[in-house]
């Protein structure tokens, strides 16, 4: 049993495949989206405890992707994922992430920032 | 949509050099970021297998065959997208010269086709392979080509198609930027590109009609090295 699920979404599928396999092998329901549009409608249909957002996506991009997704499942924290971690970049991150990770990902760093927003919400 | 693509151009404005070095070098250290993220992923995943298999748990072989696999082809991607920056960097290291425009053009469209698919477009190229010797500024013939790409890319939408083109004619060289959408377009305020273009004596001629817009960057053969100096 699962202790939660989280979709991941990032248009770079071997990075997003990668991570859920690290994080199944961890015993914890992951799963991706490569767009946001997608990522948006399984989130219509399925439940998802905790999401990790790239905001650099093709088509609707990663702010207007989770401004849909604060709307439609309030109680679901966002964690943004970001390139550099810049500073241009952190000025153009949106509001209502719960928190953010630069690339790349450390796979311990991210399974505790989502137990840490989970518990907040 | 207007306050969208006024955004998108004043991310990537016009009016140095510089900037135009920074915005190609932002867009490719991205992508060369995710493939570092890649590798560093998967070299976590094979650490996950590894201690899994310390506590008994089987690898097989299998995996670690798509394992190596997925690291030969990002360092494969990394090296080719290196390979590129490196090629673009070095175009500016002779205020003038001979060079391969078909070659310099579809290298500044492979660096370009991260910005492209971000806003979801498709980015083509036609003839995929060409040879063109001109003689110029590379740099600033790149530049304005770059540029003239962004304003056109601000008026495209998802799903939509634009296509890079290059032919020869007696006196010059046609470079064709065409954005194909099955809808009027209005063409973009090409003021400062022009003023780039003047500089190295290329000329900017758009078009739009019911199915998008077409941009020829009319380049002369021979670029003084005076003009815009």
């Amino acid at each position: 049993m699962s202790e939660f699920k989280v979709l991941l979404i990032d248009d770079e599928q071997e990075l997003v495949s990668t991570l859920v396999e690290r994080l199944q092998y961890r015993d914890i329901d992951a799963a991706y989206e490569l767009t946001g549009s997608s990522a948006i409608e399984r989130m219509r249909r399925e439940k998802f405890d905790v999401v990790v957002l790239d905001l650099k996506l093709p088509g609707i991009s990663g702010s207007e992707t989770m401004r849909v997704i604060n709307k439609e499942h309030p109680n679901v924290p966002v964690l943004i994922i970001t390139g550099h971690g810049s500073s241009a970049e952190m000025q153009d991150m949106p509001k209502g992430a719960a928190d953010y990770l630069a690339k790349p990902i450390n796979i311990d760093d991210l399974i505790e920032k989502m137990r840490y927003a989970m518990n907040k919400k | 949509m207007i306050e969208d693509k006024e955004k998108f151009r004043i991310r990537y404005p016009a009016d140095t050099e510089i900037r135009f070095f920074g915005t190609i070098t932002a867009s490719v250290t991205h992508e060369l970021n995710n493939v570092m993220s890649i590798i560093s992923q998967t070299g976590g995943l094979l650490e996950d297998l590894l201690s899994g298999n310390r506590l008994g748990r089987p690898i097989s072989p299998e995996s670690l065959e798509r394992i190596a696999g997925k690291i030969r082809a990002q360092t494969t991607r990394g090296t080719d997208i290196v390979n590129r920056l490196n090629r673009f960097a070095h175009g500016a290291d002779e205020p003038t010269g001979m060079f391969d425009l078909g070659k310099a053009l579809n290298n500044l469209g492979q660096l370009a086709q991260r910005l492209a698919t971000l806003r979801g477009v498709i980015l083509k190229f036609t003839p995929e392979e060409m040879t063109l010797e001109l003689e110029g500024c590379q740099f600033r013939i790149l530049q304005t080509v770059f540029l003239v790409l962004l304003a056109i890319l601000s008026e495209a939408q998802k799903g939509e198609t634009i296509t890079l083109s290059l032919e020869k004619n007696a006196d010059c060289a046609r470079v064709g930027i065409r954005l194909d959408t099955g809808r009027h377009c209005e063409i973009p305020d090409l003021s400062r590109e022009k003023i780039i273009a003047g500089n190295i004596g290329a000329g900017i001629a758009p078009q739009n009609d019911t199915n998008g817009i077409i941009i020829v960057i009319r380049l002369p053969m021979k670029t003084p090295p005076t003009v815009g100096q």
